[in-house]
């Protein structure tokens, strides 16, 4: 017999992967328990409403994405290391088994967004997802200049919300089918040089692991 | 009240594209739409044999009239830059939000829906190619200096679109200070000097 906390998890999973599927508004809360192979009638007792549920949803995947980043990249390898393993964990290329395909993942940020502009719930988590989502780069980024091995074209918050735009934008071309993951990949790496005042050296050695 | 017996299709794209502004593309029925022209759904039926059909082309109608201005602006005269900026302003008019909440529904529901996904990509790429288009003429005329005009394209193409998402998700990010990320992005890809991508004020 599950746990509580457990539970709840294996619904949210369960709804997840029906909003990865079918999108928000076609994801029922019976659907939801259907897939979780619970009742209705539990799925209703630890969420009592819908878009609350799809919410914690959308919350718990951010917050999955970090601890995944924490797991798979050596916080001891240089700033640079790392900020293409993030980039490499974002565009999925050539990727660890345990991770979710790049099409189940994106799709559900699209349903995100495309229902945050609408929904209250979801408006109050987007700052939160936002803030979870930037923070490795940020903290490397930093850490990177402190280091006297990154020149940034401007203020890390800047630097960061460029770069999160942009990686936002390409995944959806990527989504759409007009560029494949290497590609993105590959244009990710060339703006973050540029935008760290990355050295040639140090450029061309980053592009070889691609 | 009687309901209408005929209505025009472009009546019923027009009526479409209300209630998808409204709801969402994904969120929209082909009742909502019958209703809000007095009709049956049987009525609409008869223009638009499934639901998926009827919102792919609304998207496309919502988004075809900004290709029409895009046509225009991409012709008219003036230097490689100026045109570029006419362009890229009407890919992102700054302060409407609805536009762009159009194109991420469209983004998203395009995911599940593959006349959707064609319609949306198809428009997509119009886009992409004017601007493509513009780089490499601005090349040729030596305005510009870009190795690789594509890659130019979609990194612009791709910070305007990621930068719609934050303003219409989050809000986070004001018109000006995208302006300007979105400018320093064009001197540094077309290899113009610092500012001078800047447009005469607005």
């Amino acid at each position: 017999m599950l746990e509580g906390a457990d539970r709840r998890t294996l619904i949210l999973d369960a709804a997840r992967d029906v909003v990865c599927e079918r999108g928000v508004d076609a994801a029922r809360m019976a659907d939801i328990a259907e897939r979780a192979g619970v009742s209705l009638g539990l799925v209703q007792h630890y969420f009592r409403h819908r878009d609350r549920l799809l919410a914690e949803v959308f919350r718990l995947e951010s917050e999955r994405i970090t601890v995944r980043w924490r797991n798979l990249v050596d916080p001891d390898a240089d700033p640079l290391s790392r900020l293409f393993e993030y980039l490499r964990l974002v565009a999925r290329e050539g990727t660890d088994p345990s991770v979710r395909p790049f099409r189940l993942t994106w799709s559900l940020w699209l349903e995100f967004w495309s229902k945050a502009n609408r929904d209250a719930d979801l408006r109050e988590e987007v700052a939160t997802i936002y803030r979870e989502f930037s923070a490795p780069f940020s903290e490397a980024i930093a850490e990177g200049i402190e280091h006297g091995i990154f020149i940034p074209t401007g203020a890390v918050p800047d630097v960061v919300d460029r770069l999160v735009s942009l990686i936002d934008g390409l995944a959806i071309r990527t989504l759409l089918g007009g560029m494949d993951q290497h590609r993105m990949l590959s244009l990710l790496v060339d703006s973050l040089c540029l935008e760290l005042g990355v050295a040639d050296e140090a450029g061309k050695r980053l592009r070889q692991r691609l | 009240m009687r309901k209408k017996v005929e209505v025009r299709r472009e009546e019923i794209l027009a009526a479409s594209v209300d209630q998808v502004r409204q709801r969402g593309l994904a969120a929209t029925r082909v009742i909502d739409v019958a209703h809000a022209l007095g009709v049956s759904k049987a009525l609409v039926h008869y223009h638009f044999d499934s639901k998926e059909k009827l919102l792919a082309e609304t998207f496309a109608y919502a988004a075809e009239r900004d290709l029409d201005s895009l046509a225009q602006a991409a012709a008219s005269g003036g230097t490689a830059l100026e045109r570029l900026w006419v362009v890229l302003d009407l890919y992102a008019p700054t302060g409407d939000a609805s536009g762009w909440l159009l194109w991420i529904d469209g983004w998203a529901a395009a995911l599940r829906d593959d006349h959707l996904r064609t319609v949306v990509r198809d428009l997509d790429l119009r886009w992409k190619e004017s601007i493509a288009a513009l780089v490499r003429d601005g090349v040729q005329s030596g305005e510009f200096s870009c190795d690789d005009p594509g890659a130019a394209t979609l990194r612009i193409t791709a910070l305007l679109d990621g930068l719609a998402v934050q303003q219409v998700v989050r809000n986070g990010i004001s018109a000006q200070r995208s302006r300007a990320w979105v400018e320093s992005q064009v001197e540094r890809e077309l290899g113009l000097p610092a500012g001078q991508a800047q447009r005469r004020s607005d």
